[in-house]
C-alpha cells in the first residue's frame, strides 16, 4: 500500500512552569498508509495529540512528509491545503457553542460574501453522505448533547473530502450504537483508499477498528504493531487489551512510597447525590455519592474532564450545587455546608490545592504574603500582627524546605516546585475548626512537577492521612493514584461508575473503567 | 417644538451614537474591547473638519475623519492583536492620544466657519407626514448610517465574512484550527471600528454643528461603549439603543423650563447608561440567556495559538 503521511524522528518540546521540561515527542517516527486505519495509543500526555499536531504547526525538528514531498506545514490552514482533516478532542475549544451547527464550520470555501445557505446545504448533504445521523445544521451547538457534538466535529474534518483523517478521542462522547455507526462510517472511508488515524483510550476500541496500532509512552515510541500482530490481537480481545495496556503503561516501578496499614475512622465529608453544572449550565456531575474519611486517601481517577473539577469546585463552593447535599461531619455533629461561603467551609478544615496554580496564588504577592494568604480572618482588629507573621511564615519555609532567596521574593520568580511547595505548606499548615477533623482536596497536585518535588507532595499528602486528616485526591496520573490511594472511586461522564480497593485496583483494571468499561468481576457500585 | 422637530433633532443626535457604535460593535465582535472610541471620534471630528475647511470638500473632510479614526484603531490593534497586550490600557491611551491629536488637528480653527452637509429630502418618503420630514429630509450621513444597520446584519449573520468575524470573537482556537486568519480579521474589525468612530466624528463637525471648538465630543464616545452592551452586540440593538441615548440627548431640554437644574440634567445620560448596564447585567447573567445572547465569549482575551 502507498504511504499517505511520513513523520521522521519529530520532537517537540513543552517547557512547563520554572525550568521543567516537557518532551512531548521524542524522536517519533510515523507512518500512514493509504487505506488503513491507524491506532495512536497511550495514555494521558503520552505524546499522541502533539503527535498529530505537528502537521498544523513545525516541530522543533524532524520531517513531516506527505505523499513523497516534504512539507513545512506551519498553521491549520496549509494542513486543511494538503487534504489533512482533523477532529480535535477538546471539543470546548473547537466548537463555537452559541453558533449553529452550519456556522461551525468555517473550513469549507473561500470567497467574500458567501451565503450561509450555501453551507446548511453543503452539511446536510454531507451528514446524509457520512450517514452522521440527525444533525440539524441549523441547530445551536449549545443545545446538543455530547455525542452529537462530538458528531459535528468528526463532520468538520470530513466535509473538506481529506485524504487523510485524523480523529482524535473521537468516541468519548459517543453512545455504543453511535460508535458502531462511527466505525461502520470508517471502514467505508477506508475502501475509499483514505488514510485515517485514530488516538483512543480505549483499548478494544483500537483493537475492533484498526489495522496497525502505534503505542506511545511519554513522548516515545514504544511499539508499532503491524497488520499481522492486530490480526492476532483481534482473535483474542480479552489477551488483546491486557497486552496493550502492558505496553502502555510499561513496567513502570511504583515510587518507593510506605503506606503504613490504617484503620479508616469517620467520615469526615460526605456527598449525597450531588449533581453540578458547568459554566454553560450542562449538567456534569450526576448524583454523586461520596465519603471521605479520617485517615483515609479518597483517589477519584478518571480522564479529564469528566465532571472531577466541578465536582470539586462545588464542595469548595466555588461553584453552586444544583442538587443534592454536602455534608461536614465533626465531634459537634453532622453540618450541611452545601452552599455555605468559601470562607466559612475552609474555616471548618478543608483545604483545597487546586490543579491550576494560579488560581492558588498571587503571583506578584512575596511568598510571605502568599503563605499568609488564608490566615488574615484569624487577625483581631485593623492591623497585621508582624511578629506573628514573620514568626509564622519563616516556620513553614523551613518546615517545607522553600528553596527562596527571601521571604519577600515575589511569587513569580519562584520555579514551579517551590510555587507548588509554598501552596502545599499554606493548605496544610492552617489548622481546623475546634473539633473537626481536616479535609485536604488535592486536584492532580503534582501536574508538572520535577521528581524531587513530586515525591515530596506525595508524602505530605501521607503524612496528612496518617494524622487523621481526610484526603480527597483527583488525579488523572494512575500512578499516583495507585500508589496513594486506600479507595480509588473512578469517574466517567460525570458519575461514580465504581469504588476499588486499594488491594482490588490494578492499573489495567482503573485504566480500563476510566475508559467508562466497567466489567462485572472488577466494579462494585458502593459509592462509600 | 413640534413633534417634527423634536423628533428630527433626536434622528440627529443619535446619528452621532449610531455611527461609532456600529463600528464598536463588530470591533467587539471580533473579541477586541477598543476603548479608544473617544479618543478616535474626536480626533476625526477635528482632522475631518480641518481636511474639509483646506480643501472645501465635505466629502474629502469625511474621508479624513475615517481615515484618522483608522490610523489610531490600527496601534491599537498592533499593541492587542500582534502584541497580546492589554486591551483596556491601549484603549484608554488612545483616548488620551486622541483628545491630544485633535488640539493640534484643530488650531486656529475654532471660531472658523463651514458649510456642512445640507439635507437632501428623499422623493416620495420625505412626503409622508410626521415620519417624512423626521427621517427622510436628512443629510448623506444619516442616510448612510440607517443602510448600515441593515448592512452590517446581513454581513454579519448571512455572509461567511461576518460568521469568521463572530467566530473569532466567540472561539478564536475553534476558528483557527479550520484555516480562518484571526490575526487578519481582527486587525480588519479594529480598523473597521476606529474607522466609523472617525466618521461619527466628521458627522459631528460636518453635519451636526458645523464648527470646532476643543471636547466637542463632551465625552459621549463613551457612551458608545455602554450602547454596545445595551445593544447586546446585535445592529438593530445598537439602532435602538442610540435612538434612546438620542432621544435623552434632546429631551433633557424639555425638563429645563420646569426648574430642573442644568447640571443634573446633563447627568441624565450617564445615569441612564448606568441603569441600563445594571439592568442588562442582571439579566444578561441568567444561565439560559447566556447561552443565547451576550458578550462574544472571547472579549478582551488575548490570543495564543500555543
Amino acid at each position: 500500500m502507498e504511504t499517505a503521511l511520513e513523520m521522521r524522528e519529530v520532537c517537540k518540546t513543552f517547557y512547563g512552569e520554572g525550568e521543567v521540561e516537557i518532551r512531548a515527542n521524542d524522536h517519533v517516527n510515523f507512518t500512514l498508509k493509504k487505506g488503513e486505519i491507524h491506532a495512536l495509543l497511550g495514555e494521558n500526555g503520552a505524546g499522541k495529540s502533539t503527535l498529530v499536531m505537528n502537521l498544523c504547526r513545525r516541530p522543533d525538528s524532524g520531517s513531516v512528509i506527505i505523499e513523497g514531498k516534504e512539507l513545512e506545514l506551519k498553521t491549520p490552514r496549509d494542513a486543511l491545503e494538503h487534504g489533512i482533516g482533523i477532529a480535535h478532542q477538546d471539543l470546548s475549544r473547537t466548537l463555537i457553542e452559541r453558533h449553529t451547527v452550519a456556522e461551525n464550520v468555517l473550513s469549507l470555501t473561500k470567497g467574500f460574501l458567501l451565503s450561509i445557505d450555501t453551507v446548511e446545504e453543503a452539511v446536510r448533504e454531507a451528514v446524509q453522505k457520512f450517514d452522521l445521523g440527525d444533525i440539524d445544521p441549523k441547530m445551536k451547538v449549545w443545545k446538543l448533547s455530547g455525542g452529537e457534538k462530538q458528531r459535528v466535529e468528526i463532520l468538520k474534518a470530513l466535509i473538506t473530502d481529506p485524504g487523510i483523517i485524523i480523529l482524535d478521542e473521537p468516541t468519548s462522547m459517543l453512545t455504543p450504537p453511535e460508535v458502531d455507526d462511527l466505525f461502520a462510517l470508517l471502514e467505508s472511508l477506508k475502501a475509499e483508499g483514505k488514510a485515517i488515524v485514530i488516538i483512543t483510550h480505549h483499548l478494544e476500541e483500537a483493537i475492533q477498528i484498526s489495522d496497525r496500532i502505534t503505542v506511545l509512552r511519554r513522548g516515545q515510541v514504544v511499539d508499532t504493531l503491524d497488520e499481522g500482530r492486530v490480526q492476532k490481537l483481534k482473535s483474542n480481545p480479552q489477551q488483546g487489551v491486557r497486552e496493550l495496556a502492558r505496553l502502555m503503561v510499561g513496567k513502570e516501578t511504583l515510587y518507593d512510597l510506605k503506606r503504613q496499614e490504617l484503620k479508616p475512622g469517620q467520615i469526615v465529608l460526605e456527598t449525597q447525590d450531588l449533581c453540578v453544572e458547568n459554566d454553560m449550565g450542562i449538567q456534569v456531575v450526576t448524583n454523586v455519592n461520596l465519603g471521605a474519611r479520617a485517615g483515609e486517601i479518597l483517589g477519584i481517577a478518571g480522564i479529564a474532564g469528566n465532571g472531577q473539577r466541578e465536582l470539586l469546585e462545588s464542595i469548595v463552593h466555588f461553584r453552586v450545587a444544583r442538587t443534592g447535599k454536602i455534608l461536614w461531619h465533626s465531634d459537634a455533629g453532622e453540618l450541611n455546608i452545601t452552599n455555605m461561603s468559601v470562607g466559612a467551609i475552609r474555616d471548618l478544615g478543608v483545604s483545597y490545592i487546586p490543579e491550576n496554580r494560579r488560581k492558588a496564588m498571587v503571583l506578584d504577592l512575596t511568598v510571605r504574603e502568599n503563605l499568609m494568604m488564608s490566615y488574615y480572618s484569624d487577625s483581631k482588629g485593623l492591623l497585621i500582627d508582624r511578629d506573628a507573621m514573620i514568626q509564622l511564615t519563616d516556620e513553614l519555609i523551613e518546615q517545607f524546605s522553600v528553596d527562596t532567596p527571601s521571604p519577600l521574593a515575589p511569587m513569580r520568580s519562584m520555579s514551579g516546585g517551590n510555587k507548588q511547595k509554598i501552596v502545599v505548606a499554606r493548605e496544610i499548615s492552617r489548622k481546623p475548626a475546634q473539633g473537626s477533623r481536616r479535609l485536604l482536596i488535592a486536584e492532580n497536585p503534582t501536574f508538572g512537577l520535577d521528581v524531587a518535588t513530586t515525591q515530596f507532595v506525595r508524602e505530605e499528602l501521607l503524612k496528612q492521612r496518617d494524622s487523621g486528616a481526610a484526603v480527597l485526591l483527583v488525579s488523572s496520573d494512575l500512578t499516583e493514584i495507585l500508589t496513594l490511594c486506600d479507595r480509588i472511586s473512578v469517574i466517567y461522564n460525570g458519575e461514580i461508575i465504581g469504588t476499588l480497593t486499594s488491594e482490588e485496583a490494578t492499573r489495567e483494571s482503573v485504566g480500563l473503567m476510566m475508559g467508562g468499561f466497567v466489567s462485572d468481576s472488577i466494579g462494585s457500585e458502593e459509592g462509600n | 417644538m413640534t413633534i417634527e422637530q423634536t423628533g428630527s433633532q433626536i434622528v440627529i443626535a443619535a446619528t452621532f451614537f449610531l455611527i461609532p457604535t456600529l463600528g464598536e460593535m463588530v470591533t467587539e465582535r471580533s473579541g477586541i474591547l477598543n476603548l479608544g472610541i473617544e479618543g478616535m471620534v474626536i480626533s476625526g471630528a477635528a482632522g475631518s473638519f480641518a481636511a474639509a475647511h483646506i480643501t472645501g470638500n465635505l466629502w474629502i473632510g469625511a474621508f479624513v475623519g475615517a481615515l484618522v479614526g483608522g490610523l489610531l484603531a490600527l496601534i491599537h490593534a498592533i499593541v492587542t492583536v500582534t502584541f497580546n497586550r492589554n486591551q483596556v490600557v491601549s484603549g484608554i491611551s488612545l483616548t488620551i492620544l486622541g483628545t491630544g491629536l485633535s488640539s493640534i488637528l484643530g488650531l486656529g480653527l475654532i471660531g472658523v466657519p463651514i458649510v456642512p452637509f445640507g439635507p437632501i429630502a428623499i422623493p416620495g418618503l420625505s412626503a409622508i407626514p410626521i415620519i417624512g420630514p423626521i427621517f427622510f429630509d436628512k443629510n448623506m450621513l444619516v442616510y448612510f448610517s440607517y443602510v448600515m444597520v441593515p448592512a452590517l446584519w446581513f454581513i454579519l449573520f448571512k455572509t461567511r465574512y461576518g460568521i469568521m468575524i463572530r467566530s473569532v470573537g466567540e472561539n478564536p482556537m475553534a476558528a483557527y484550527t479550520q484555516g480562518v486568519d484571526v490575526v487578519r480579521i481582527r486587525y480588519l474589525s479594529v480598523i473597521f471600528g476606529g474607522m466609523m468612530a472617525g466618521l461619527g466624528g466628521a458627522y459631528l463637525t460636518l453635519a451636526w454643528i458645523p464648527m470646532w471648538v476643543e471636547g466637542i465630543t463632551t465625552a459621549r464616545g463613551w457612551i458608545v461603549i455602554a450602547l454596545v452592551v445595551v445593544g447586546l452586540w446585535h445592529p438593530v440593538g445598537a439602532f435602538v439603543g442610540s435612538y434612546i441615548f438620542g432621544a435623552f440627548d434632546v429631551l433633557r431640554y424639555a425638563f429645563q423650563p420646569l426648574g430642573v437644574p442644568t447640571a443634573f440634567l446633563n447627568m441624565l445620560p450617564s445615569i441612564s447608561t448606568i441603569l441600563f448596564l445594571v439592568i442588562w447585567g442582571v439579566l444578561l447573567n441568567l444561565q439560559k440567556v447566556k447561552s443565547i445572547v451576550g458578550a462574544p465569549s472571547s472579549l478582551c482575551v488575548p490570543f495564543e495559538t500555543e
